[in-house]
């Protein structure tokens, strides 16, 4: 469903993505794992739309859709949950999730509207109206994948879900994603909690220095010792 | 469009559209000269600082040329009356115009340049209200330096015929206002408007079309800037143009916005009446410079105890434990939201 071939953002020594290349096939969840400045949220973005790439090419079903605009990726089905979550603060819990509906192909696609997000999560129906910057961490993070997934995307993104959540929380937050997995949502997960990642994911990349240092299915990669010294840094 | 159908909505929309006609009915007919001309004055505020939020309130892009705006619509308004026979509802239309259509004109400019995103977007208003005042004050066409005597040319209308007529053109423009102001609180695109305050490349990603909703917000907002200035060409009686555009609209604008809050349409109105209010108290002091002084601590004293404005500090109705409140309103938006 999604192909990335030979990604480079950045120039040179500074450049934050040296030729990244991988799948995704529809229906599976990818994990995209990597330390802390490995290059994980610049390819999330270059995916988006929401950071200029300098060479390469991401396909979506073959079609090049590199240098198609960000505000393109609704129609394209494709939806993210970005990292810090960076809900509208000042804005409604209804109007954030309603803002996952603005782009017309998002309300075609759309069978349940906003409401799909209250099913999910039914704290979210009594703060309807709360301003989303004076929720918790976890509430707000739930926000965040209700706005994703209102437009029932085919591709959904998320970058660092778990990320500054308290454990509790983080469980939440994986079980949504395994039910979005359950579905036929294909999942590019980027986490640095990679025991999670990995335990509800097809497949897996590690990201090390914008670069692709190993790949396999979640499982092999979980077993692997090499994940460890390239992702955690120990010796 | 989903949004109108939402009662709440319609309430307010008939509030404002009462409480316009009860001023109009009871003002003039019972107001002496004195409280007719603070009446006027009054609804202009009102009125200026709902349209500057309509985008810089809500877009979070402050631009410092809505003086500009209004002073437009005011000399265009005295342009009209002196080199046509046309009435003041045609010079009232080209006011609106011709303020839109210079903002569509920088808007363009801005905001297709990335480069002037963010900050810059405040000094290049800045910098139009410098170049339009000087062209104004060149173009004899306009005003040439010395000034447009309006009240002579208007003295046979309707609208110069009192202060009255002039305060209920007025309000009815500053009802308008708030009727876009109302729409701006709950339909698609207000919503649309304001994500691009908070996080205006999230907003792209959600396939927000940032750019159209900047310029044509922007040129909106202008646009009822000068219709505001129109009743007040004829208001003033004599326009020039150290008067019309001074960098007191816009700042006072900005201020009466803060101090009322954006989180809900009616804090701007809120924040004009206040200031407008204690300006008036002030006065009795019989030092400008003190009640300025006064009026600025009173600012820094809202922003510190509220931060998002009267309007903000005003808690907002839950809905209860069965949704009775919001929770209609909430299904009928996502059911019919999902049908389109």
């Amino acid at each position: 469903m999604l192909e990335v071939r030979d990604l480079v953002v950045g120039y040179g020594e500074a450049a934050a993505l040296r030729g990244v290349s991988l799948d995704v096939t529809a229906g599976e969840t990818v994990s995209l794992i990597g330390a802390n400045g490995a290059g994980k949220s610049t390819l999330v973005k270059a995916l988006m739309g929401m950071q200029p790439v300098t060479s390469g090419q991401v396909l979506l079903d073959g079609e090049d859709i590199t240098r198609r605009a960000a505000a393109d990726r609704p129609q394209l089905g494709m939806a993210i949950v970005p990292e810090g979550r960076r809900l509208f603060k000042e804005m409604t819990v209804h109007d954030n999730l309603r803002l996952g509906l603005h782009h017309r192909a998002a309300r075609e696609r759309a069978d349940a509207g906003v409401d799909l997000a209250f099913e999910m999560f039914p704290v979210l129906k009594a703060r309807s109206r709360q301003l989303c910057g004076t929720m918790s961490g976890g509430e707000q993070q739930m926000v965040a994948l209700g706005r994703a997934l209102v437009s029932r995307p085919r591709l959904l993104i998320l970058d660092e879900p778990s990320l500054g959540l308290a454990p509790m929380v983080v469980d939440q937050v994986f079980e949504v994603i395994e039910a979005v997995t359950a579905q036929d949502v294909t999942v590019l997960l980027a986490e640095q909690n990679m025991h999670r990642a990995l335990s509800l994911s097809d497949q897996g990349y590690v990201l090390a220095d914008g670069r692709i240092v190993l790949t396999g299915t979640g499982a092999e990669l979980l077993r692997s010792d090499r994940v460890r010294s390239a992702y955690l840094g120990e010796r | 469009m989903t949004p109108f159908r939402d009662l709440s909505l319609w309430r307010q929309f008939g509030a404002v559209v009462l409480c316009a006609l009860l001023a109009m009915a009871l003002v003039p007919s019972f107001g002496s000269d004195f409280v007719i001309a603070f009446g006027f004055q009054f609804v202009t505020w009102i009125g200026l600082a709902l349209s500057w939020s309509l985008f810089s309130g809500n877009s979070g892009y402050a631009s410092f040329g809505h003086g500009v705006f209004f002073g437009i619509g005011v000399y265009a308004t005295a342009a009209v009356l002196r080199h046509t026979d046309a009435p003041f509802a045609v010079a009232l239309v080209v006011a609106g115009l011709v303020a839109a259509a210079l903002a569509l004109v920088v808007g363009i400019a801005v905001f297709s340049s990335p480069r002037f995103a963010g900050d810059l977007f405040g000094m290049i208003t800045l910098a139009m209200a410098f170049i339009v005042v000087a062209v104004v004050s060149n173009l004899a066409f306009l005003d040439g330096g010395t000034g447009v005597f309006v009240r002579e040319l208007a003295a046979d209308t309707w609208i110069g015929e009192s202060t009255g007529h002039q305060f209920v053109v007025g309000t009815a423009i500053a009802a308008a206002t708030a009727g876009v102001a109302i729409a701006t609180s709950t339909t698609r695109w207000g919503a649309a408007l304001r994500s691009i305050r908070d996080d205006e490349a999230v907003a792209e990603s959600l396939g927000v079309p940032t750019y159209r909703y900047k310029v044509l917000t922007f040129a909106a907002s202008a646009g009822l800037a000068g219709l505001a200035g129109a009743p007040q060409a004829v208001f003033l009686g004599y326009v020039e143009v150290g008067a019309v555009f001074t960098l007191n609209i816009p700042l006072l604008v900005i201020m009466m916005t803060i101090l009322g809050g954006i989180t809900r349409w009616w804090g701007p109105l809120i924040g004009a009446a206040s200031v407008v209010l204690v300006r008036e108290a002030l006065l009795d002091i019989g030092s400008p410079e003190l009640s300025q002084i006064i009026l600025g601590l009173a600012l820094v004293v809202v922003i510190a105890l509220m931060p998002h404005g009267i309007s903000g500090a005003i808690p907002r109705r839950r809905p209860t434990a069965t949704g009775t409140t919001t929770g209609t309103t909430t299904a009928t938006t996502a059911t019919t939201g999902g049908a389109r």
